[in-house]
């Protein structure tokens, strides 16, 4: 991510920016082939046109997908089989082929990493594929499917450590627990049913930034916009999406997202830093109809930077998609008011440094530092940092998306009169 | 030694005080409180307990003075919970009486109230309280109790409060350690109610506000029964805290603040607080104007989330008794004149008055909720039959747990 790449970026046009779709391990192969399977022979596809690599240690696995670019890794250490379970030899083949999978990422914008966490070559190589796309300078966004509670505490802890590792090196790591697919799949799907669906919305979320990139849109949102917002902030995130037709189609897109069981109550976008709302509508998409849709999550989302666009999809009449992507820094918030190095300085310190000056450059408060002098003596205006003082320690208390434990007047923005 | 069911003890662990009353039920129902315990709270932070260790120990405290005071042993004791992650609806359940003469039994009341409480809450929460509401026979409205009645249909309407099942436990798992048994646990803003409200203010349309130390904990009462419920996880800790950021001082000088000097009304005086030298800590002049403000902006802020609320739920026309204020923070000057011009209704300071016991102790809001909670263990001893308790649910096992489960689908 040097300062010149990233300035000729911004000036090209959205379209030209490269994503693709990393799956990594079995579960990753799995969501990647279906993509591919649903963009096979359909031009009309939301996401035809999008760049698919499917990336495992198991070469039987790899050879039942097509519409892909196959990379088979780690076959001087497992011989084409699988790691049977085992993320130590998943992280040595990622290592083994690591130039390969430079050479894959190399040029471009995006790199979406798909994996299942829990088995060995998803959970192994996953942090490495992920920070050698960086090193070859793309945006890289993890989603990730946790195991199900059932499939034991080994599987389970080993997926943690793996999630450990993918955040210190992806921008932004998306996390689907399995067990909230039964959720959204109801009791009485079956395993294959939850499966697909886990895939199905890791499609849902690449074709929230897919859209936001390369549609024609109503409003448009820059690759440099996308990388702002997301860019080494090592952060966790929640994901989202409504989709409504008919008359109040905006009023009900937002209802059905805030009702989706991924979205959690909401308790994430109050918290949230950064926040991408995309949505997708047919040529009869008024503004209005987007800023129905925009507005109340935006309003919810105070604390956080809002990425926002519009796209229009001719397929897409009479209906109205909105997805959003709230991320959280994933490292505790540091109040002490952090220099902010220069970026290149920035980029060689460790992922827990870098984070924590993008969390000091991101928090809102920040500004407001050091500008002591030039306010006018007779009243005293909210300088300091936003101390949680008392409630340093405790869960924040979220109304209305508002952080309620920082002073009202401060949220308010009333001086104290003297 | 007095009959051991005639004593009820209601502890509360609050974020400000640990607080356990002792309650002797008299002849005709009265309850005479004879014995107090009080401690300063250390381990709870926003109506939950963060720090187990220093909140056993209160506990503790706690009670021995309570004991001694009232010379009792104490075995086990009915505890009020709270905290922002607690939610609630209303819900409507509905059963066909199927047996020959078309006669509602009991039956059919326990099955419409179990079809009521069925309902879809996240899976790490529990019902604390299942509370009945009406009963509708056929549609005919506002029935109290369906028994003995004909129809061919039974519905209830039963008001559900549900929250985090392990941040409930902990309240409990406290209250093991010292060690006692809890024999009863029931929302702050119920036990409240139940201290504050007359039988009349409860069929009249009442809303008490309980604010206390960590949460404000509201709870709506309309022709007799529970309408609705809320907690904001906002408290006097809270007015401190903004105190001492906006003064610069520290909590604890920006608490004796608090009582001493502050008020919600917003000032228009040049008066200024001389704050007396400490050790270690420099002589300073505050702004009585910036105190008042401070503190008039938070509880501002709070009522009016209230406000809000029950205008979203179209409750605020049936509040015919009006707004009671209770809770430690009910004593902040000025109260009662922020809430009348927020609410536009009569505004009390409720403290306990359904209770007799030394007056400087029940008429001081903030021992609503120990007293309710008195009030609330005498209404659940006579309610035997209702099943299963608050106390049951919270603590029930895994395999309870799953027969719910299997009950709802």
């Amino acid at each position: 991510m040097t300062p010149t790449r990233k300035a000729t970026e911004s000036n090209d046009t959205p379209a030209r920016v490269r994503l693709k779709v990393f799956g990594v391990g079995g579960a990753g192969c799995n969501a990647v082939g279906q993509i591919a399977g649903a963009i096979a022979g359909n031009a009309q596809h939301p996401l035809a046109g999008i760049e698919l690599v499917a990336i495992n240690t198991d070469l039987q696995a790899l050879s039942g997908i097509t519409g892909a670019e196959k990379l088979q890794i780690g076959s001087a250490i497992t011989h084409g089989l699988g790691t049977g379970g085992d993320m130590e030899l998943g992280l040595r083949a990622a290592q083994q082929d690591a130039e390969r999978l430079e050479a894959v990422a190399q040029n471009t914008g995006i790199v979406f990493i798909v994996a299942g966490l829990g088995g060995g070559t998803g959970t192994g190589a996953a942090p490495v594929v992920a920070r050698l796309a960086k090193e070859q300078g793309a945006l890289v966004l993890a989603f990730v499917m946790l195991p199900f509670a059932f499939e034991g505490t080994r599987r389970r802890q080993q997926a943690v450590a793996g999630l450990e590792q993918l955040k210190a090196q992806a921008d932004a790591v998306i996390c689907i627990p399995n067990d909230k697919l039964f959720k959204v799949a109801g009791d009485r799907a079956t395993a294959l049913d939850a499966f697909q669906r886990g895939n199905e919305l890791v499609a849902t979320g690449v074709q929230a930034f897919w859209q936001l990139l390369a549609k024609k849109g109503l409003i448009n949102v820059d690759f440099a916009d996308l990388r702002n917002a997301l860019g080494s902030k090592h952060s966790d995130g929640i994901f989202s999406f409504g989709t409504a037709t008919g008359k109040e189609k905006s009023r009900d897109a937002v209802k059905a997202l805030m009702e989706n069981p991924l979205f959690d109550g909401g308790d994430v976008l109050g918290k949230a830093e950064a926040v991408l709302i995309s949505v997708l509508g047919g040529p009869d998409l008024t503004l209005a109809d987007v800023q129905h849709a925009v507005e109340p999550i935006s309003r919810l989302a105070a604390r956080g930077q809002v990425t926002m666009g519009a796209a229009i999809d001719e397929a897409h009449t009479d209906r109205l998609t909105i997805t959003v992507i709230a991320t959280v820094n994933a490292l505790p918030r540091r109040m002490a008011p952090t220099p902010v190095l220069p970026r290149q300085a920035v980029e060689r310190q460790s992922p827990e440094r870098v984070a924590a000056v993008s969390a000091a450059a991101a928090s809102p408060v920040k500004p407001m530092t050091g500008k002591k002098e030039s306010q006018p003596k007779q009243e005293t205006l909210p300088l300091e940092g936003v101390s949680r003082g008392r409630f340093e320690k405790s869960e924040p208390t979220l109304y209305n998306g508002e952080d309620l434990d920082v002073p009202t007047y401060l949220r308010r923005g009333i001086s104290l009169k003297r | 030694m007095m009959a051991k069911d005639r004593i009820i003890v209601g502890l509360e662990v609050g974020t400000s005080k640990v607080c356990a009353m002792v309650g002797e039920v008299v002849d005709g129902g009265n309850i005479l409180i004879i014995g107090v315990g009080q401690v300063a709270s250390e381990g709870v932070r926003k109506g939950e307990i963060v720090n187990m260790e220093a909140a056993t120990q209160n506990i503790h405290d706690a009670l021995i003075q309570a004991e001694e005071s009232a010379d009792v042993e104490i075995r086990n004791v009915y505890a009020s919970v709270t905290g922002g992650h607690l939610r609630c609806f209303n819900n409507r359940g509905s059963v066909a009486v199927t047996n020959e003469d078309r006669e509602i039994t009991e039956d059919e009341v326990r099955n419409v109230m179990l079809n009521a409480k069925a309902v879809n809450i996240p899976m790490d929460h529990v019902v604390l309280h299942a509370i009945r509401q009406r009963f509708y026979v056929d549609g005919a409205d506002g029935i109290q109790t369906p028994l003995g009645m004909i129809g061919a249909k039974l519905e209830a309407d039963v008001h559900v409060i549900h929250g985090v099942k392990t941040r409930l436990q902990n309240t409990i798992r406290c209250i093991k350690q010292v060690p006692l048994d809890v024999a009863n646990i029931a929302v702050s803003s119920l036990a409240s109610a139940l201290a504050v409200l007359t039988p009349e203010h409860q069929q009249l349309g009442a809303v008490v506000i309980d604010v206390g130390g960590g949460t404000t904990d509201y709870i709506v009462y309309r022709d007799g029964t529970i309408q609705h419920t809320g907690v904001i996880a906002v408290g006097g800790d809270h007015i401190t805290n903004d105190i001492a950021t906006g003064l610069k001082i520290p909590m604890n000088r920006a608490d004796a603040l608090k009582i001493e000097h502050g008020a919600l009304d917003t000032l228009d005086v040049d008066e200024t607080i001389n704050l007396k030298r400490e050790v270690g800590l420099a002589d300073r002049e505050v702004s009585k104007q910036q105190l008042c403000q401070i503190m008039n902006l938070r509880v501002a802020e709070t009522l009016t989330f209230i406000k809000q609320d029950l205008d979203k739920h179209k409750l605020t026309d049936y509040l015919g008794a009006g707004v009671f204020i209770t809770g430690g923070s009910a004593r902040l000057r000025g109260m009662e004149r922020l809430a009348t011009t927020i609410f536009g209704l009569p505004v009390h300071i409720g403290h306990s008055h359904t209770v007799n016991g030394p007056t400087a102790t029940i008429e001081s809001p903030e021992y609503s909720t120990t007293i309710g909670l008195i009030r609330y263990a005498q209404g659940t001893q006579r309610d035997q039959h209702q099943s299963p308790t608050p106390i049951q649910r919270v603590t029930q096992t895994f395999h309870g747990y799953f027969l719910k489960i299997r009950a709802l689908m």
